[in-house]
């Protein structure tokens, strides 16, 4: 799902409605003393990324006067948060807080449901989940009719299941909902919803993710991959993006996981179907090895698709490739085939040693094998193929391929040395 | 003028080129090359069928380039098997716009 920064969510909530504290983004710390000096009170600095718990990790700061503003905008455009480089501060007015509420709206998938779900919380800024858990008397949940929408008598009627009645509070519920439905939302979120000793209601941090295949129909917000990441897309990233645009034909999915590789020993990552993927990424993670990249190719896509996603994988300055395909019942495995032979005997025709681990099993896994044991014949590379015997000895997969990762690095700084 | 000897379409997303010129069955007009007509079996087997056998060799089944798009899944296969038993006389070109560039840069910064 594609994440809008809070700065944008919060504007989408100002169209319909729904107030939110004062405030400007900015980029550098100057910007940030003027937007303070015009606010004229103290202000919050929060830094613009997608994670959460921004305030135990520094990335929100609490200030007095303009020029700390400045000094905290400065420290906050530096830092990384949770690993993610800051571009953006949102410059805010602290808010005099009294009360703090949890609203969402969130599209429950399961079958008996298979609709929106408003869920509102008498407690705020803390995670719903565990609320519910500690204290269900605290939250509650309605199911919408997509077709009829929300108003503000289901709006009322929700918050009286948690014994609250606030026509502002109405109103907003009724603004988050049109938001989540104007802009094809996944999730919408304010948390918290402020009441602050003034009695003023205001929306004081929101989430909101959209639904990926919706994305063309908002070109406004600019968002060039969508795809569920705590970063902005890299420029390889974007690449492999043009692999799935307006190609639905199964999934090509690529995602950079190191994408300023300084040193040796980086693998690139292949994986078939998501959770054989994850379990052969763990196991080759906790060998010490480190991924280059996470890529997936399931839903049966073509063999053009398969054999871009390899060509953007051995773009990176990568000292291996590994397949994890383990298993896959939607698929024939025989367009993979094609798609890999076809890709590394155009890359790795000069590379000698480069190892390849092509763990495939599944449809049509017999007459696979066969297309890339025929195939991969006569490369100066060292490749290992594995099928259906070892979709479930992920360890011993991962301890080869460390073996062969080893011999290349070993063969490679002999020939340095000689060189 | 267009080559008597190169048979060339679009596909969805890329281009497929025939060179007659290498094709032991068109070349030498006869039904029974020692590939068996592997491209089309290929297709058959992988694609859906988007060749057909003609005067010898390797054609177009259907004459509207916009079906050929539609009908060719991409399977690659027709490539692989003429390399593989026949004479190597395909080519499919998949376009990636980028990564050329993309490459480039990261060989400077190496």
């Amino acid at each position: 799902m594609a994440r809008i920064y809070e700065y944008q969510g919060k504007q989408l909530l100002k169209k319909v409605g729904v107030p939110i504290p004062k405030g400007e983004v900015v980029s550098t710390p100057q910007e940030a003393k003027k937007v303070a000096k015009e606010i004229g009170k103290p202000v919050a600095i929060k830094a613009q990324v997608w994670a959460t718990g921004r305030f135990k990790a520094g990335g929100i700061q609490f200030v007095e006067t303009p020029e700390e503003a400045e000094r905290a905008a400065e420290k906050i455009l530096k830092s990384e948060i949770k690993g993610l480089s800051v571009a953006r501060v949102l410059v805010e007015e602290r808010l005099d807080v009294d009360k703090e509420f949890y609203i969402g709206v969130i599209v429950d998938n399961s079958y008996k449901v298979k609709a929106p779900v408003l869920v509102f919380c008498t407690e705020g800024g803390v995670d719903v989940e565990e609320v519910a858990s500690r204290n269900p008397e605290r939250v509650a949940k309605m199911v919408v009719d997509y077709l009829r929408g929300v108003d503000l008598s289901d709006a009322n009627s929700l918050l009286s299941k948690v014994n609250l009645n606030s026509d502002e509070i109405s109103k907003a519920v009724c603004g988050l909902y049109e938001t989540f439905k104007r802009y094809d939302a996944r999730v919408a979120e304010i948390n918290p919803l402020v009441l602050t000793k003034g009695g003023n209601i205001l929306a004081a941090d929101c989430r909101i993710t959209l639904d990926d295949n919706s994305i063309f129909r908002h070109p406004e917000f600019g968002i060039k991959v969508p795809r569920d990441m705590e970063r902005e897309p890299t420029e390889l990233d974007k690449i492999a993006w043009t692999i799935e645009e307006g190609d639905f034909r199964g999934t090509g999915y690529f995602a950079q996981m190191a994408p300023n590789i300084e040193e040796e020993g980086y693998i690139g990552f292949h994986g078939i179907g998501g959770g054989g993927a994850m379990l052969g990424a763990s196991a080759l993670i906790n060998r010490g090895l480190k991924i280059a990249d996470y890529a997936d190719t399931s839903g049966d896509p073509p063999a053009s698709k398969v054999y871009r996603v390899i060509k953007a994988i051995l773009s990176q300055p990568v000292d291996g490739y590994i397949l994890m395909g383990a298993c896959l019942a939607n698929q024939e495995q025989w367009h993979h085939a094609h798609g890999i032979v076809k890709i590394l005997k155009e890359e790795l025709k000069d590379r000698f040693g480069f190892p390849v681990l092509l763990l495939i099993a599944g449809n049509k896994e017999r007459e696979t094998h066969e297309i890339i044991r025929n195939g991969l014949k006569g490369l100066p590379i060292q490749w290992e193929l594995y099928g259906r015997d070892y979709i479930y000895q992920t360890d011993f997969i991962a301890d080869r391929f460390k073996t062969m990762l080893d011999e290349y690095l070993k063969t490679k700084h002999k020939r340095k040395g000689k060189g | 003028m267009p080559n008597k000897n190169i048979l060339t379409f679009d596909i969805k997303t890329g281009k497929i080129t025939i060179d007659y010129s290498r094709c032991e069955p068109a070349k030498k007009n006869i039904s029974n090359p020692s590939c068996g007509f592997a491209c089309i079996k290929a297709d058959r087997w992988y694609g859906r069928n988007v060749l057909k056998i003609e005067g010898n060799k390797p054609v177009l089944a259907n004459a509207d380039p916009e079906e050929i798009k539609r009908l060719c899944n991409e399977c690659l296969a027709c490539e692989h098997d003429c390399t593989e038993f026949g004479s190597d006389c395909i080519r499919i070109e998949l376009p990636f716009p980028g990564i050329d560039d993309y490459r480039k840069k990261m060989e400077r910064k190496v």
